[in-house]
């Protein structure tokens, strides 16, 4: 019953309702949530129901995640063939070879070519490959981007600056739950001799998700 | 019927590529969802169903605002908290920060 109310709520609000601009909200609210977080935290520590070191050590993991492990990826992928080949056929057991959990999960990796480029997105929820790149960035997990991106990749592409080219097919990958992609970029013209740790440098979030491209120019 | 979370494909504004770093507290909520999953007390897919079950007006909220909804939805359904007690220990904790301690 209380579904059946709910989903009748829902119904009705949702020609009425836009998404809330986080700069339209007042700081109260911030704090609400703020609150919130801590108070949870604290009634399941007492209940015993989860450790504080429990707690810290997902943080900790939490901020030992970012495009910098991505980039090692990547940059690995670039420098060693054999890599390149395993990390294509299972993305998930050839990350793992770095040390990489996919928790889970399984990761998928997609080569952009002169030909293809490739570009990830989550429609239903906002599923990314947290273990490798850390938390997704805002634009992420909004909905002008969930769902557009499946619609007019190109144009939501040309909001981040980027121009994929007439004759390149784009292939937008809608991630879920049980399955998380990255993109591997291809390496910019003139970077051959780059050792794999400076190439790492010009490989962002942005190229692993597919809206941009590396650039090797600065 | 197409439900609030499934929005592939439908209208919407420029997309704002900024993205400013994650708060203090959205952390918190991650970690204490992460903990949960650890403990096999709660799975990635309940945390789903939590968060397509919201109201609109909860849904549509920041995206971690939205997490917090459901993680408060999924812990009283579980029997590990109630919103009454959540609640309270809110209050409790802001006239504790405001009493400077």
């Amino acid at each position: 019953m209380a579904e059946e109310e709910r989903g009748h709520v829902e119904a009705h609000h949702h020609d009425h309702h836009h998404e809330v601009a986080p700069e339209n909200r007042d700081v109260e609210e911030t704090g609400h949530y703020e609150l919130m977080a801590t108070a949870i935290r604290e009634l399941l520590v007492e209940k015993g129901v989860v450790t504080p070191e429990q707690i810290r050590e997902q943080l900790e993991f939490m901020d030992s995640r970012g495009p910098a492990l991505g980039a090692e990826i990547v940059a690995k992928a670039w420098t060693d063939p054999a890599f390149r080949e395993r990390l294509l056929d299972d993305g998930t057991a050839a990350v793992g070879e770095l040390g990489i959990p996919m928790a889970g999960t399984e990761l998928v990796v997609v080569e952009n070519t002169p030909d293809t480029h490739n570009m990830i997105v989550c429609t239903l929820c906002s599923c990314y490959p947290r273990t490798i790149l850390g938390l997704p960035p805002d634009w992420y997990k909004s909905k002008s981007y969930r769902s557009r991106a499946v619609i007019e990749p190109r144009a939501v592409l040309e909001e981040f600056g980027t121009t994929v080219a007439d004759d390149v097919t784009v292939r937008v990958h809608d991630s879920n739950a049980d399955m998380r992609y990255l993109v591997l970029p291809m390496q910019p013209e003139g970077t051959e001799s780059w050792d794999a740790e400076r190439l790492a440098g010009i490989v962002t979030r942005d190229c692993m998700v597919g809206v941009a491209l590396p650039d090797a120019s600065g | 019927m197409q439900r609030q979370h499934d929005m592939g494909g439908m209208p919407a504004g420029p997309v704002e590529p900024d993205s400013p770093p994650t708060k203090p507290w959205a952390k918190l909520i991650t970690a204490t969802v992460g903990a949960l999953r650890e403990k096999k007390l709660m799975t990635v897919d309940e945390m789903r169903r939590a968060l397509e079950d919201l109201p609109s007006e909860q849904y549509d909220r920041d995206y971690f605002e939205r997490w917090a909804e459901a993680l408060t939805d999924l812990l009283e359904e579980k029997g590990l908290a109630t919103h009454g007690e959540i609640a309270s220990r809110m209050d409790e904790v802001r006239r504790r920060l405001e009493g400077g301690t």
